[in-house]
């Protein structure tokens, strides 16, 4: 299935889990912040979240320039 | 004979927005507002509220001006860095000169553990102007603590984020990252430098969220991110997180459990040196 990860198009198996995505792009899920079609996604969901086709992620971490 | 403006004409083309109106402006005038960093951040918002006709502004910063700041950091010119002026007072002159009727109260110094809550007395809002995570955290502690709105911004590279946190009616800091990222993760202009534009852009929408805080318009659970480069912003919603350590459980550890961070992190000469 398709996804849209920070704008760019993706590829990945059906029905993946959220944890797995990360896992798949070795990011650290304690550090990001997650945007699922416009919803930031509280961490204690991570487990429970498939993802599904054209889904429109946002992977953000924090940003500590001023 | 019409009644004559309170502002003398200066702000028509501003109370002419229907979102802002004669009684908008009449709120922004009476409000007071504390920009802690006076750096690319802070010194945007500074002059966006100052010209803007805002009452009052309590600046706070730590460094002086240097010239590799000249690129983005909008209130300095060469004389303040070749002086050496601190910021928090090289701001306010500049301020001075923009609106005489402005309200100015520079504190070169520290936001730290032990001043923060001082420098939050009789302010309405916080602006954030910082650099580093460990200050920020400690604002979402003092501002959540004491009820104060505040304005989150952060820019690296050409990429920025902007969260307006309202305590008791949505989600903080602690709510979208749990934790301090390591120093050593953490994106800065330091590790990735800092594109003038993306700094005006997130200055410039966390001055529109302070705008509307005052004058009482809903902003609670926005977060606003952007890429200056790819020229693409996003809003999403953030929702508060039911165990928050921060806001909901009100466990101010950053602010309480002082000193967390003894050293600071930024990069550059400080007034106060530990």
């Amino acid at each position: 299935m398709k996804l849209i990860i920070n704008g760019q198009p993706a590829t990945v198996a059906e029905a993946l889990r959220l944890p797995e995505l990360l896992a798949l792009k070795g990011l650290n899920p304690e550090r990001l912040a997650v945007e699922l079609n416009g919803d930031i996604v509280p961490k204690s969901r991570y487990p429970d979240v498939v993802l599904h086709d054209q889904d429109t992620l946002e992977l953000l971490s924090f940003v500590g320039g001023g | 004979m019409t009644t004559p403006s309170p502002f003398n004409g200066r702000y028509a083309r501003q109370i002419a927005v229907r979102e802002i109106g004669p009684d908008g402006q009449r709120r922004l005038a009476a409000a007071s507002v504390l920009i802690v960093g006076c750096g690319a951040l802070g010194g945007a918002q500074a002059e966006l509220l100052a010209r803007m006709g805002i009452g009052r502004l309590r600046l706070v910063d730590r460094d002086v001006v240097e010239p590799s700041n000249l690129p983005r950091q909008l209130l300095y010119d060469e004389r303040d860095a070749a002086e050496g002026t601190p910021k928090a007072l090289a701001a306010a002159n500049r301020l001075r000169a923009i609106n005489s009727q402005l309200v100015l109260d520079p504190r070169p110094g520290n936001a730290a553990a032990d001043t923060l809550e001082g420098l939050l007395e009789g302010m309405d809002l916080v602006l954030d102007g910082t650099d580093n995570a460990e200050t920020r955290y400690l604002l979402n502690d003092a501002c959540v603590k004491h009820g104060k709105p505040w304005v989150h911004g952060g820019v690296a590279g050409t990429v920025g984020i902007v969260l307006p946190v309202m305590p008791g009616s949505g989600p903080c800091l602690r709510c979208l990252f749990p934790t301090p990222p390591p120093a050593a993760e953490v994106r800065t202009g330091a590790t990735d430098g800092v594109l003038n534009t993306v700094v005006v852009q997130v200055a410039s929408q966390q001055v529109t969220f302070a705008c509307k805080i005052l004058l009482g318009q809903p902003v609670a659970g926005s977060l606003l991110h952007v890429d200056a480069w790819a020229q693409t912003s996003r809003l999403a919603r953030l929702r508060l997180v039911p165990d928050c350590p921060c806001c909901q459980r009100r466990d101010f550890t950053f602010l309480e459990s002082a000193p967390l961070f003894p050293d600071g992190t930024p990069d550059g000469p400080h007034l106060h040196q530990p």
